[in-house]
């Protein structure tokens, strides 16, 4: 509890030095990149575009390292404390029971970790989780685009990514592939979290309309969607909806997002 | 509900609030989210499967304020709506009141209602009130908003999806959820315009 | 008649009344009666757990008399595996195979399903049985992460060999990568016994690099899409089901294949071989059709082939649109021994001498005869040949079969003379030698091999089977052509 309070003062002290200084505009934070404000595609809309205004996403997605100095501040979200309404008993399963872990993976994406966590995560990190039509809009960048989809081979390569078997242990945290924005690791790493991962489709529909109940099972997947060439979509869109906010999963990390300063 | 739980409870929403805003502030030497909630909080008591240990904050249809763990000690029957909603929720509402109906005057007493928005936007006070008017609801029924994370936190929490349309309106999953003293699911039905038997039969369980 | 199992309740129900129709038109009245018929759920006696076997082999026979409870647990494998030799695939699997484990249960029996997807595997699966009466065939209700387990419960009603499969977006996706697998459900009153029961199933391949590209070679959607298969193969991998792999039975012996297709594209004309089947459960339902030659295979469908095997040999199982056997891998082999029957069947009769002159059968190979080669050189090529040219009928050692083709490892004859054996190659031979004491009486005919190639694969002869020093030319081959 004395912790907590000199941590509660640390940080007024530091929002005041923050306050004395000019802050430094968001566009130019070194660990968030920007992304324009845009449309994009929802994989189940039709043909429907949405409009995403501009926001900020972390460059890398958050590693055990930084996720062990959250728990360090925050106890109550260590393995041994967690509610398990907020995580299932996979909670940091790859971590040892003591809390630490080996110190080849501390530049790895944190993985196992429950949507609650995650939330938690950018929240004291003065963030958020990217909303899933943020997240695949960032993703949509390719190597040198900002629209994948012109970019020859980008889909063939994506898939590729996708499709090999999990890594046992996953790379350090942006070394894999940067995007159009210098966003690492979007694609092929691991699978993120987003802040509404399960909206893309509910069961049992409020307008009486079955035929939108099962928009991922064999041909209802492709019925309603803008895309149908772009399996690394709806594969990302499968693991989202099969998803419940407490599970844990291997190979399931996540990274934050911010709105853009005004 | 003992007041010196309240009380601890508005003091830890107070400090939460006041730290919850120093987070709004990125800093290069580490963050500290930390809240209340493991120093102050009696979360002992609070079960670790509990709704209770959400610690959002929310406006009743009263006017009023609350925390979810104010439900604590009677059971709650209760659904995920918006006013707005054209036919599934007012089926809910009906199918919930079906439930109420059945019970005896002595179950009543034990048992209460809740209606929660997953449309803060549109749901204000007063958007609430009427419908609460509409629909005739007594006394035992609450309806309440939050803000749009904790709705989305509490949707997570009683596993409801929710997928925001076009005209403003949801398409959602319908599920009556039903609660015990402590706060835990006890039992959720799924879907429309259902046989409230199952319903009454867990009630029943949880009254005993 | 089978219910429909797809995702949308107005199309199935439409279906449904299509196949009603359908069914009426095409059989006797008593069918009418099958139709919508009540469903005699009787008692469940009992529980037991499901035996799940990997292909090609098949649970035992249920002997139950009653419905039971049966448990199955299913795991979701994500591997990679070879799809041919020296060519791997990440496949998803259900049970670590492919195709998928068989589940065997039986009508009427109420199945508890224990779906479970391995924390290693990286995407969440689902499984639709086609056995299933209930929405999505259990694809819903399985919907699951890695990592986590999701159970339903089901009666099955119609008995029949069913398809499941993998039923996630996309689903082409999940059953190119190999999700798919049979589930049978025995009729009440059994399948009638027989000596060998197999479990085949087919299933086309789309992969960046085309066929027999060696390393790990990923799925190639585009491909897929097209229905362009680089493998069309049995059981998951070329030669799955030939060499050691071979299905196994004696003359005599009934066996019953459960054939089946996961697809995704392609339709199977599934035949065998030198057989006729003398059973097909058409469709993998209840109508049996006789004296079949080739049965269709719906992807996403099934058959029961049933035949007695009489005569000792490799019969050849294959896909009958015929490139997919011999370019795509789509080929196993039964292979039965056992007594001879010459009644039905002679084997090769004495062939009579067909030779037609020189210049028709020889091949120019320049190419070969122009290039200089060491002696090392000369014997691994002519290894080579004579595994191609000779090995058939001398076998692969030299050590030749019996009074009807010769030895030349060790051969008495090859190490007297030379010129014979030039001769024998480059010209055939016919009529009556004797070899290491023993008469053969048959023809060899002339090999289109050029002098270079005849001279090599002699010298192996001579050098590797006869312990020999002797050495022939290209110049004395030339000089013995005829």
């Amino acid at each position: 509890m004395e912790k907590c309070i000199s941590c509660t003062i640390l940080s007024l002290l530091l929002m005041m030095t923050q306050l004395l200084h000019i802050p430094a505009s968001a566009q130019e934070d070194q660990t968030m990149a920007l992304i324009p404000a845009g449309t994009y595609l929802p994989l189940y809309s039709g043909n429907k575009t949405t409009k995403v205004p501009a926001f900020m996403i972390d460059r890398l997605p958050v590693t055990n390292a930084d996720f062990s100095r959250f728990i360090a501040d925050n106890p109550e979200w260590s393995r041994k404390n967690v509610k398990r309404l907020f995580a299932d008993a996979g909670y940091l399963r790859h971590w040892k029971d003591d809390g630490t872990f080996a110190p080849g993976i501390a530049g790895s994406a944190v993985v196992n970790v429950s949507w609650f966590a995650a939330r938690k995560y950018c929240e004291c990190q003065g963030k958020r989780l990217p909303t899933t039509a943020e997240w695949e809009r960032a993703a949509e960048a390719g190597r040198t685009r900002p629209d994948g989809r012109n970019e020859e081979g980008f889909y063939a390569l994506i898939l590729e990514l996708i499709s090999k078997p999990s890594f046992t242990h996953l790379p350090e945290a942006g070394t894999t592939l940067k995007n159009y924005y210098g966003v690492w690791d979007l694609i092929g790493v691991t699978w993120e979290w987003t802040w509404d991962f399960n909206s893309a489709l509910s069961t049992g529909e409020s307008r009486g309309n079955a035929s939108l109940d099962n928009t991922l099972f064999c041909g209802g997947g492709s019925l309603q969607s803008g895309d149908t060439g772009n399996y690394a979509a709806f594969l990302r869109y499968a693991m989202r909806s099969s998803l419940k906010a407490s599970n844990t999963v291997q190979s399931l990390g996540f990274r934050c997002a911010k709105d853009v300063a005004r | 509900m003992i007041p010196m739980k309240k009380f601890l409870f508005f003091a830890s929403l107070a400090a939460f609030i006041a730290i919850a805003t120093a987070c709004g502030r990125k800093s290069e030497t580490g963050n500290c989210c930390k809240t209340a909630e493991a120093g102050q909080l009696p979360t002992s008591e609070i079960s670790d499967q509990s709704i209770f240990l959400l610690e959002s904050d929310w406006e009743t249809y009263r006017n009023g304020r609350m925390t979810l763990a104010d439900l604590s000690g009677k059971v709650t029957v209760g659904a995920m709506i918006f006013t707005h909603c054209p036919s599934a929720c007012p089926r809910i509402v009906a199918d919930i009141k079906n439930i109420e109906s059945a019970l005896s005057e002595d179950e009543r007493k034990q048992v209460q209602f809740l209606l929660i928005s997953m449309d803060p936007e549109r749901d204000t006070p007063e958007r609430m009130r009427q419908f609460a008017a509409d629909h005739r609801l007594n006394d035992s029924w609450e309806m309440i908003r939050a803000g749009k994370d904790a709705t989305m936190e509490i949707a997570q929490v009683l596993g409801v999806r929710i997928k925001p349309l076009d005209d403003g309106g949801f398409d959602h999953s319908n599920i009556i959820q039903i609660l015990n003293r402590e706060g835990e699911i006890a039992y959720q039905q799924q879907g429309l315009n259902v046989d409230p038997g199952e319903c009454l039969k867990q009630i029943r369980l949880l009254l005993k | 008649m089978k219910k429909n199992s797809l995702p949308f309740i107005a199309i199935g129900f439409i279906t449904h009344v299509m196949l009603l129709s359908a069914c009426q038109n095409a059989d006797s009245s008593n069918d009418d009666a099958h139709i919508g018929r009540e469903y005699n759920l009787t008692e469940i006696k009992g529980e037991e757990r499901a035996v799940l076997t990997p292909p090609p082999f098949v649970p035992p026979p249920i002997t139950r008399d009653h419905a039971s409870k049966v448990i199955v647990d299913l795991e979701i494998i994500e591997q990679e595996m070879e799809i041919a030799d020296g060519v791997n695939y990440m496949f998803w699997t259900f049970g670590g195979t492919v195709p998928g484990s068989f589940i065997r249960i039986r009508e009427g029996d109420y199945v508890e399903f224990h779906l479970k997807n391995h924390p290693d595997n990286k995407l969440p699966h689902n499984i639709d049985l086609h056995a299933v009466t209930g929405q999505g065939g259990g694809a819903e209700a399985t919907f699951v992460a890695p990592g986590y387990e999701a159970t339903f419960n089901f009666t099955a009603l119609n008995p029949g060999l069913f398809v499941y499969h993998c039923a996630t977006a996309p689903v082409g996706m999940h059953i190119a990568n190999g999700m798919y697998g049979l589930i049978l459900v025995e009729p009440k009153e059994g399948l009638p016994k027989v000596d060998k029961e197999f479990y085949v199933m087919q299933g086309d391949f789309y992969t960046e690099g085309s066929y027999g590209e060696s390393g790990l070679q990923a799925f190639d959607m585009n491909k897929a899409i097209k229905e362009q298969a680089d493998y069309v193969v049995f059981n998951g991998k070329v030669g799955a089901l030939t060499g050691d792999n071979a299905l196994k039975a004696r003359t005599g012996e009934t066996v019953r294949l459960f054939v089946g297709n996961g697809g995704p594209n392609l339709v199977s004309s599934f035949h065998v071989i030198g057989e006729v089947f003398d059973n097909v459960y058409m469709e993998g339902g209840s109508l049996k059709n006789h004296d079949i030659q080739t049965t269709l295979v719906p992807a996403g469908g099934s058959a029961i082939t049933e035949f007695k095997v009489e005569i000792p040999g490799n019969f050849i199982l294959v896909d009958h649109s015929i490139f997919r056997a011999f370019n795509k891998g789509a080929l196993g082999i039964l292979a039965v021994d056992g007594e001879e029957n010459k009644q039905i069947y002679s084997g090769k009769s004495e062939p009579g001498i067909y030779q037609p002159s020189a210049e028709a059968v020889k091949q120019v190979r320049k190419s070969t005869e122009a290039v200089e080669i060491s002696p090392e050189q000369q014997l691994a090529m002519g290894e080579k040949l004579y595994q191609v040219n000779c090995a058939a009928c001398h076998l692969a050692d030299g050590k030749g079969v019996a009074g009807v083709f010769p030895p030349v490892a060790g051969s008495d004859f090859i190490a007297k003379s030379p010129e014979k054996a030039i001769g024998a190659v480059v010209n055939g031979l016919s009529g009556e030698i004797t070899v290491n004491g023993v008469k053969y009486n048959s023809v060899m005919p002339r090999q289109a091999l050029t002098d270079a190639e005849t001279a090599a694969v002699l010298n192996f002869v001579y050098s590797a089977m006869n312990g020999s020093d002797m050495r022939v030319t290209a110049e004395q081959v030339k000089k013995a052509r005829k």
